[in-house]
């Protein structure tokens, strides 16, 4: 820690103003007169913009499904508000202080209109509409089959029912949003955003402001973590880009924390009603789902609300062989922020739900959990699943045993069978057989033990074929540019900047090992769209690793046989006899056509056979050379580059990968306190398959942190709406995040099943803990209370929850759960024999 | 910063402080670790006051002093963390210490005051309920010189009283609206005083959150005394500390396991906060389970603890 780092909120430029929005306090109103005189009127205040101020075309969903309704989002609302927080107004001054105080005094005069907060509800005849033209507030509605699902449940032995109500997560990167917009020549701004994809940003940019791309310069600085949250344009960006063009001068805004939780999208949000077919032999045959998620105000720019139903429906089968799957899709406009992009983006709780159904489904037929999924986990790759993913490669028993034999070693000494429990299994027997069971802590009477295991497939490295592989349209190819300069020191230029995953490092040592140079005279920019080739995705989906990895990798190899062939250029002229031409003397005339042309092909096919380039110096020859003097050569030696086929150091590479499915299991150690419901992770087992793992302290960081994230999830985080429709939480006393005392020790261990379709064998990571911890944490939770037959059909687990469904509050549930399947058009067909979410929970 | 405009004022003396106080719209600044952070979010109903008076300035105001009796005076400024690592308060009155180990964090203890904790009333925080558990009595000066004293019970509503009739359970688990004290315009609390405790009384105390350190759902304080007898102190499940007091002196006797017993009593307790003997609304089911379960543990933990005249020596 230097505090160097330079984020948005740190940037001076001359002239600059700052800006604050006045946003709707109300879930759904009419917008009347909007009075700025008071505001215009206080200390330091330069403008108070509202819509007709700054025209502009609305943002739009850019994903292309049939059947995906369109929901335009403007910059700055107009005559109508749909979400509490949705900006109105812009207020301008020189200090921040001075546009906080201005924004209170801008008069808007708010006709609150019926609004709906429940997807449920939604759908419902006469909910009001959220956009008038979306009948229902039906955003999207699919069934999808795959195989014979009917079949499949008419000769199950088994049909668990499991609903699920999935949290409202924030992503809550420490740094909030924001951006700088300044003017610049010909028309054209450059723009300094928190963002994951400066490109993308770009793109939308031109899109809503009508400035051509080229004239738009997007400047990722220093981002303090994203989680997805900043990867679609937000309104705000626009907003900003608009006010600065209209004041000829730059503004900036950064996001208050408040503001950030009441405004920013969230995340996930998944009403799920999920059936699983299991034979009496612990065969999974099927599973069908509806798949209702809450879309919020606006289908949300860059992502889309199907991020999160749609994808989750293509991972239902998991890591299985489940064969036949059924998806009833549903996307549902409520009255609540957008739904954007979070780690684990739409896989989060229908992995859970899955699991969830396991469990029980292995406590009916007598098995214990970890047992039913080694029977039924994927073990020979490729594999194509029933939804058409084809897993490459994976360890997907191996890793299940590891977790399992990591996080059993504890409660093999937990012991003490009170209160009739089944003992713990013996450090020597089977330590499968711990997980799904449950035992009370000897030292704590109250205190009940319980242990939870999830396999878990991460769809991972998305290039365009991976999305293809979730029936997604998604350009996601990146080109980079590799240069050596003069000196030998390499440039790396990439699309992908880091939010924290460490891409200066990973990116580099892709480049150092690949192009044989020293990692440190690597340099990676990935920040600006003016100095970088396009990615059109940026930084998201786990695709840095595979993507622009993938194509460092392969520009690396093509530059390494040119500095191979300058090598070989300048021993061949050691042997000749020949003294070198200084550098910058007179050209020499190109030797005769037949030595210019033949001569470096065969020497690079020497070459290749006889030197070796490594740490910068090139081996194998009568002498050594180093980088620098080889690029010193490239550069200045007139007679050696005119041998050269092609007398550049630089190089640019296109690449798009087909997909990659990293693997892995996460088991919980839970401790579930029947006297007060508080829920204690003892010990997470984390085991990664991300195959050849390009840094493993990156991987484990990003393995650790979305764990971590997982365990918020799974007991604490949730934006919960109040009656008047405004998220409760207002700060991080209030939504609650995972700390650093909450979280328990982790063990982390790999296995590596290379990609054999990827440079190096190389697999996305780092959503894994945030697809499956929570899963794990609910099983244990589960488990701890199986006595109590307690089942989870809702998250995060909240004391109240763990003690009401445990049966050990005595008062009727004061707030009921919302069923979880909404009544949706053609949803029976995909459903048949319908779980009753209310029979379960 | 993103604090709303107020006026400021650092008085050198009490009187002058009481003085500003007396302006209607005025609060007192002492370490702002519950007040600033509330005004910087700027919320809809949330405080605006026109001035803030700093009491920073005011000599004397932070002494944590012995009284000749046994007892033990915390001034308005006395930081947190100083209470909490003071042996004075170690030796006269270890329940307050203890408790105050759980407040905030040690950055937020280091600004935060035990007198502002007091006086900020939140119905789920340590002080408070620790105040009363202990017969605390405020020191409170006033405009124009004005004297007084009261109780943290007075000043907080809160009343003791013994469980009887069952009153309906409330279902929603929302927390208790905070109330405030019985302060006027222009009073502050100057001191906190501790009357001296017998020194055979065992004490504790006990909360549960969400995630550790959190504001908690519930916490109670366990005072027990030479005798059996018992006081238990719950914060969190009104808007002013709730107090139980424990007639039963056998199940206390004899140590350890025999002082559980004392459970027996406390379950029916359970879901069962009597609003006509405490002033108070029964608390929702959840915390009412939460505070049954605390209670029992706060006489363990009392209990098992060494009583204080054994502490000093240890």
């Amino acid at each position: 820690m230097r505090g160097r780092a330079r984020h948005v909120a740190d940037l001076t430029r001359p002239r600059l103003v700052e800006a604050v929005f006045v946003r709707s306090p109300h879930p759904a109103a009419r917008v009347g007169a909007i009075d700025k005189t008071r505001a215009l009127a206080a200390p330091g205040v330069v403008a108070v913009l509202t819509a007709g101020d700054l025209p502009h075309t609305p943002l739009l969903d850019s994903v292309q499904i049939d059947g995906l309704r369109k929901t335009p989002q403007p910059a700055l609302a107009g005559d109508r508000v749909r979400f509490a927080g949705e900006p109105v107004a812009l207020v301008v001054a020189h200090r921040r202080a001075q546009a906080l105080d201005a924004a209170e005094l801008v008069e808007v005069d708010w006709q609150p209109t019926p609004f709906v907060l429940d997807p449920g509800a939604a759908a419902a005849p006469g909910a009001p509409p959220v956009h008038d033209e979306i009948a229902e507030n039906l955003l999207f509605s699919a069934d999808k089959t795959y195989g014979d699902p009917a079949g499949a449940f008419a000769a199950a032995d088994l049909v668990i029912e499991q609903p699920l109500i999935g949290n409202r997560y924030l992503a809550a990167p420490l740094e909030g949003r924001g951006c700088l917009a300044e003017p610049a020549d010909h028309g054209g701004l450059t723009v300094w955003a928190s963002t994951m994809g400066p490109h993308l940003l770009r793109r939308r940019l031109a899109q809503t402001t009508g400035i051509p791309e080229q004239r738009l310069r997007v400047i990722a600085p220093d981002v303090g973590g994203s989680f997805g949250l900043k990867i679609p344009a937000a309104p705000e960006e626009v907003a900003i880009a608009l006010a600065a063009r209209a004041l000829g001068r730059p503004v900036r805004w950064v996001e208050g924390r408040r503001e950030q939780l009441v405004a920013a999208p969230h995340a996930k949000d998944q009403r799920i009603a999920l059936e699983l077919a299991v034979s009496a032999r612990g065969e999974l045959l099927g599973v069908r789902a509806i798949l209702a998620g809450n879309a919020g105000a606006y289908s949300f720019n860059s992502a889309s609300a199907l991020i999160e139903p749609y994808l989750g429906a293509g991972l239902l089968p998991g890591p299985y062989r489940i064969e036949h799957v059924a998806a009833g899709i549903r996307s549902l406009l409520t009255n609540t922020s957008p739904i954007s992009p979070y780690r684990g983006v739409g896989w989060t709780q229908p992995h859970t739900a899955r699991e969830l159904a396991i469990d029980r489904a292995a406590r009916a037929l007598g098995l214990t959990p970890a047992e039913l999924r080694r029977r039924n986990l994927v073990a020979s790759f490729p594999h194509r699943s029933a939804t058409g993913m084809v897993y490459d490669s994976g360890s997907y028993l191996a890793c299940l045993e590891t977790a399992v034999e990591l996080v059993g070693g504890e409660v093999a000494t937990g012991g003490a069978a009170a209160a009739g429990l089944p003992a713990p299994a013996g450090p020597s027997e089977d330590a499968g057989a711990t997980a799904g069971a449950s035992w009370v802590d000897p030292d704590e009477p109250d205190v009940r033990l319980g242990i939870g295991v999830t396999s878990y497939v991460e769809p991972a490295g998305w290039g365009s074929n991976g999305a293809l592989q979730s029936e997604w349209s998604f350009a996601s190819h990146d080109a980079v540019r590799l240069q050596v300069d003069p000196t030998g020191g390499v440039l790396a230029a990439v699309g992908t900047p880091s939010q924290g995953q460490g891409h200066a490092t990973t990116l580099a040592q892709v480049v150092a090992a690949e192009l044989g140079v020293r990692v440190e005279d690597v340099t990676v920019i990935a920040q600006d769209t003016d100095a970088v080739p396009v990615s059109t995705a940026g930084t998201r989906a786990s695709r840095v690793a595979t993507v622009t990895g993938g194509a460092l990798a392969l520009a690396s190899r093509r530059l390494r046989k040119r500095l191979l062939e300058v090598a070989e250029l300048l021993l061949e002229r050691d042997t000749a006899g020949s003294p070198a031409p200084v550098a910058g003397s007179p050209a020499p005339v190109a030797g005769s056509p037949g030595t210019a042309a033949g001569s470096p092909g065969t020497a690079a096919g020497d070459a290749a056979a006889t030197l070796t380039l490594a740490d910068g110096v090139v081996t194998g020859g009568a002498r050594e050379l180093t980088v620098r003097q080889l690029a010193e050569a490239a550069h200045f030696d007139l007679a050696l580059r005119a041998r050269l086929p092609e007398p550049d150091l630089v190089v640019t590479q296109f690449h798009d990968p087909p997909a990659t499915y990293s693997n892995g299991a996460i088991a919980a150690l839970v401790a579930v306190d029947l006297g007060t419901g508080g829920v204690t992770v003892r010990r997470l087992a984390v085991v990664e398959d991300c195959g050849t793992m390009l840094n493993p302290m990156v991987v484990d960081g990003q393995a650790a942190g979305a764990v971590a994230q997982g365990v918020g999830g799974a007991l604490w985080e949730d934006v919960a709406y109040g009656e008047d429709g405004v998220p409760r939480g207002d700060s991080f006393g209030s939504y609650l995040l995972p700390r650093i005392g909450e979280l328990p020790e982790m063990a982390i261990a790999h296995h590596s099943s290379p990609s054999p379709f990827t440079v190096n064998g190389v697999k996305g990571m780092g959503e894994s803990g945030s697809i499956a911890a929570p899963a794990a944490i609910a099983c244990a939770v589960a488990a701890a209370l199986s006595p109590e037959r307690f089942v989870v059909d809702r998250l995060p687990l909240t004391a109240e929850r763990v003690l009401r469904g445990a049966g050990l509050l005595d008062a009727p549930d004061p707030a009921p759960a919302t069923p979880p399947a909404p009544p949706a058009p053609g949803g029976e067909a995909a459903r048949g024999e319908a779980a009753d979410p209310e029979s379960a929970s | 910063m993103t604090l709303p405009p107020f006026d400021y004022a650092r008085p050198a003396s009490l009187d002058e402080a009481t003085d500003l106080l007396a302006r209607g719209d005025a609060r007192v600044l002492a370490g702002g670790q519950s007040l600033v952070p509330a005004l910087a979010a700027r919320l809809p109903g949330g405080p605006r006051p026109g001035l803030l008076v700093d009491l920073y300035a005011i000599p004397g105001l932070d002494a944590i002093e012995p009284l000749p009796d046994g007892g033990v005076r915390i001034g308005a400024m006395a930081r947190q963390r100083t209470v909490e690592l003071s042996p004075l308060i170690a030796q006269r009155a270890p329940l307050l210490a203890e408790a105050t180990a759980w407040i905030g964090h040690p950055s937020t203890r280091n600004r935060g005051t035990v007198v502002g904790s007091l006086a900020y009333a939140e119905p789920a925080a340590e002080i408070p309920s620790v105040a009363v558990a202990l017969d605390a009595v405020a020191e409170i000066a006033g405009p124009g010189g004005a004297r007084r004293t009261a109780t943290a019970a007075e000043l907080l509503g809160a009343s003791p009283a013994t469980p009887t009739t069952p009153a309906a359970p409330q279902a929603p688990a929302n927390p208790p609206v905070r109330r405030g004290t019985a302060l006027t315009p222009g009073e502050l609390i100057v001191a906190l005083t501790i009357p001296a405790r017998s020194a055979a009384e065992r004490t504790a105390w006990v909360e549960h959150a969400p995630r550790r350190y959190d504001l908690p759902l519930v916490g109670v304080a366990a005072v027990v005394r030479a005798d059996g007898t018992a006081r238990l102190v719950f914060a969190g499940v009104g808007p002013a500390p709730v107090t139980l007091q424990l007639r039963s002196s056998a199940p206390l006797r004899g140590g350890r396991t025999t002082g559980v017993p004392a459970v027996a009593e406390l379950r029916s307790f359970e879901g069962h906060m009597d609003p006509e003997s405490t002033g108070v609304p029964a608390p929702d089911p959840l915390r009412a389970r939460i505070a049954g379960t605390l209670a029992r543990r706060a006489l363990r933990q009392a209990l098992r603890g060494p009583a204080r005249t054994e502490a000093a020596h240890g």
